[in-house]
């Protein structure tokens, strides 16, 4: 090599490869769950416990894909002068490899560029960001198996190799390049912890960089849309408001928000983990789902749909399936950390269940439909 | 194994290569089957005139710049070289991850809600960038004074490095 900063070297590469394969495969791993769960296959009942799981899964998708940025763009200038190579293949292999690069970091750089664009709440692309993230996902990780078959070898190479022992040696040129290395990691680890602080509450002030924080909003909890934003305001603060337990059951309830407050027996310490992966504990008291079931003379389900207020878009509802539901601590929540539920939060009442994905968390609950 | 070296004129592939190769473009192909099967949402046109630009602005713009400010500190005298990089390694990173604060809309999707965005990102950036400088300006100054001390000859002990 001639020439070019001790950080293009192979070494360095291999080393950012490392830090960016781990990070892409939690990440895609995390995203797979996440879709696992909202829409829901045959195969796979998303259990209820333990309580705190999507808040992991789902915080590690945000955390592995923020630290990825610096990583993946570290990695690229490390390789940058080889996108200038002549002749552009040699032989089929070359040629192969090189035609998998372009789905590879442009299905990368599309990944995290929309990813980041999400959680500030900016669509400057026309299409839909959920259906299109999830394809192309499946898009850069195929190509990003053809790209491990050409480079692991490779990257072994540089690592452990001799010529590496060599190269990896005391020389200016090698300490420069662990700078560089180290360099990169604390750019990493500065965004990263900084979107941990969304996630962990005791982390909560370093928080500055992230586009949410676990205690700005109403009752110090964050509000994904507010009650004004789905135009439910009225019918939540409607007299006439009346829960509905419907579909299989042998008794119909139809319940005020007196009769509501009269089943409130039960108190629960439930995460609301986003997708969008900030997550925050409260304690919530509400009527347990469970009881609700019985008393209307619930028959055997296997699910039970929630419907919302809210009559429009995709949380308008959310299905409930039967380990979710029969969880005692599976609550249609009045209270908020010991306070009336806040009509953003979803008064009159909301669905709060362990290891459930916040999207699916439905506010303004108007009925349950066992099925 | 000649991956070590940058520019061998032969690429090696070990046997592993076609296998993965395959296995790459049977999960590709599911992708860009799902991806065609739910136009209405994905709008491919859009998504590869959205991929290429993403590849262009990088190639194009990004990675020259990048390789330019490496070239400029590189002009810097030898005690500021390093801290100077290190810096704005870091800086470019907090800056690019926070843009979308500056540039986008995002607080203005729900007027009222509090949740959004709810940090001053200007302030962000300056109580993450502040220290990250202080420190380098330090090591500079400490980098260029024990430089200074080299050339005249003064031997400090370990202690003092």
């Amino acid at each position: 090599m001639t020439g070019g900063s001790p950080a293009q070297h192979p070494r360095a590469t291999a080393a950012l490869g490392v830090a960016l394969g781990v990070a892409f495969t939690v990440c895609f791993v995390t995203g797979l769950i996440s879709d696992l769960i909202q829409e829901p296959r045959a195969w796979l009942t998303w259990p209820a416990r333990p309580r705190d799981l999507y808040r992991w899964t789902q915080g590690a998708h945000l955390v592995s894909g923020i630290v990825s940025i610096p990583l993946l763009l570290a990695k690229l200038f490390t390789v940058s002068r080889k996108l200038w190579v002549w002749p552009p293949a040699r032989g089929l292999a070359h040629a192969v490899e090189r035609l998998a690069l372009v789905p590879l970091v442009g299905g990368s750089l599309l990944l995290l560029l929309t990813g980041l664009l999400n959680v500030f709440y900016w669509y400057p692309f026309p299409f839909s960001f959920t259906t299109t993230h999830y394809w192309t996902a499946w898009i850069t990780v195929g190509a990003l198996l053809v790209h491990l078959g050409a480079k692991l070898p490779v990257a072994r190479a540089a690592l452990r190799g001799p010529a590496a022992a060599a190269a990896g040696g005391q020389d200016v040129l090698a300490q420069d390049r662990r700078r560089f290395l180290a360099t990169v990691g604390v750019a990493a680890g500065i965004v990263g912890v900084s979107y941990l602080g969304s996630i962990v509450s005791p982390l909560r002030a370093l928080a500055v960089l992230a586009p949410r924080r676990s205690d700005a909003g109403p009752q110090g909890l964050p509000v994904n849309k507010t009650a004004a934003d789905v135009k439910v305001v009225e019918a939540a603060r409607d007299p006439a408001y009346r829960l509905q337990v419907i579909g299989a059951v042998d008794r119909p309830l139809h319940l005020g928000l007196a009769e509501l407050r009269a089943r409130a027996n039960r108190e629960a310490d439930l995460p609301i983990a986003c997708v969008e992966g900030w997550s925050v504990g409260a304690r919530w008291r509400g009527v347990p789902v469970r009881a609700l079931l019985a008393e209307a003379g619930a028959r055997p389900f296997t699910h039970v749909v929630v419907r919302s207020l809210q009559r429009q878009g995709p949380y308008a509802g959310s299905v409930l399936n039967r380990p979710h539901a029969m969880d005692p601590d599976t609550l249609l929540a009045l209270d908020l950390n010991g306070a009336p539920l806040h009509l953003d939060h979803g008064f009159p009442v909301r669905l709060i269940a362990p290891n459930n994905p916040g999207v699916m968390q439905t506010k303004w609950v108007r009925s349950l439909e066992v099925r | 194994m000649t991956g070590a070296t940058d520019g061998s004129p032969r690429p090696a592939y070990g046997r592993g290569f076609w296998p993965a190769a395959a296995a790459g473009g049977l999960v590709m192909a599911f992708g860009g089957w799902g991806l065609l099967g739910h136009a209405a949402a994905t709008m491919p046109a859009a998504w590869a005139r959205w991929l290429a630009a993403a590849l262009l602005l990088h190639d194009l713009l990004l990675a020259p710049a990048l390789l330019a400010a490496g070239w400029l500190v590189g002009r810097l005298s030898g005690g500021w070289r390093a801290p100077v990089r290190a810096a704005l390694v870091v800086s470019a990173t907090v800056v690019l991850v926070t843009l979308p604060a500056f540039l986008g809309d995002g607080r203005t999707t729900q007027p009222g809600n509090t949740s959004v965005l709810p940090n001053q990102y200007g302030r962000s950036l300056a109580l993450v960038l502040a220290p990250v400088w202080a420190v380098a300006i330090l090591d500079a100054a400490r980098r260029t004074r024990r430089a200074g001390s080299r050339r005249r000859g003064v031997h400090r002990g370990p202690a003092a490095g």
